[in-house]
């Protein structure tokens, strides 16, 4: 049985959250700067990364009756953008396994990959570190447009507000590279 | 409490740093400042990457993220209303 629902759990108020986001952030930079590249092939980064998702994507959730919720998010969504910068060439493992996510889960990933798509299209590249910055949204781009038409376009289910929001930073962020590549094959 | 954790300037001893880490657990999910919050997260850090050093490794990364998945899969579980 899967562990996720298309009914997340928006009862629980952000400040329960934000202690659980901060240290999953802290806890992934901390054994990355531990145990370097080694960590990407750990059964600890994929659930790392799976909390992370679940993390952010349940502090972005519609919550009409929270005041002050959106100072609350963008310092979620900052903290996220700083620990993306640390991880530096993990970034393409933290992509990769967000990619592999599925159904409903695959949704739950969306706030975590638009931002992590965000965070490398800003990273600036240097000549000797191969796969940092657009290389590494450059080297996954039929995964995500796969992805994106798998998840979004075709869902079959309803896809939260936050998550299309995902998607059209993507669209901002990736669009211009996909599409020199390849025009066609964007939706 | 952020005062005292941001001069801790002695590392506990190897002996006590599993209670210490329980403690630490255990407060975190109720701090909802980020200025109380941060102290403690870096307190955890140091303490993991002294442990990564370690040549008898207390496992304490395996365990800080065994923690967080069983603490994450309950808060963002599906409601059941």
């Amino acid at each position: 049985m899967s562990r996720f629902s298309d009914k997340s759990n928006s009862s629980v108020p952000v400040n329960a959250l934000l202690p659980y986001h901060a240290a999953a952030n802290s806890i992934t930079t901390t054994l990355y700067e531990a145990r370097g590249d080694a960590l990407a092939s750990t059964p600890q980064f994929t659930e790392l990364v799976r909390c992370q998702a679940l993390l952010l994507d349940s502090i972005l959730l519609e919550r009409p009756h929270e005041k002050s919720k959106k100072s609350k998010e963008r310092g979620a969504l900052v903290r996220t953008w700083r620990s993306s910068r640390k991880l530096g060439p993990l970034l393409q493992n933290v992509l990769q396994s967000l990619l592999k996510t599925k159904d409903v889960q695959a949704v739950r990933s969306m706030a975590l990959l638009g931002n992590v798509i965000g965070v490398a299209m800003r990273m600036k590249v240097k000549s000797n570190a191969q796969g940092i910055g657009a290389a590494i949204v450059e080297d996954n781009k039929d995964a995500i447009l796969a992805f994106y038409v798998e998840n979004i376009l075709s869902s079959k289910i309803a896809v939260p507000s936050h998550s299309i929001v995902s998607h059209l930073s993507f669209k901002a962020d990736a669009r211009p590279l996909l599409t020199t590549s390849s025009p066609a094959s964007y939706p | 409490m952020s005062d005292r954790l941001s001069t801790l300037k002695v590392a506990p001893p190897l002996d006590k740093t599993p209670a210490l880490v329980g403690a630490l657990l255990a407060v975190l999910p109720r701090i909802t400042d980020r200025q109380t919050r941060e102290p403690v997260l870096d307190v955890l850090a140091a303490l993991v990457k002294r442990d990564e050093g370690l040549a008898e490794k207390q496992d304490l990364g395996n365990k800080l993220v065994k923690w967080l998945t069983s603490e994450v899969d309950k808060i963002t579980a599906p409601s059941k209303s």
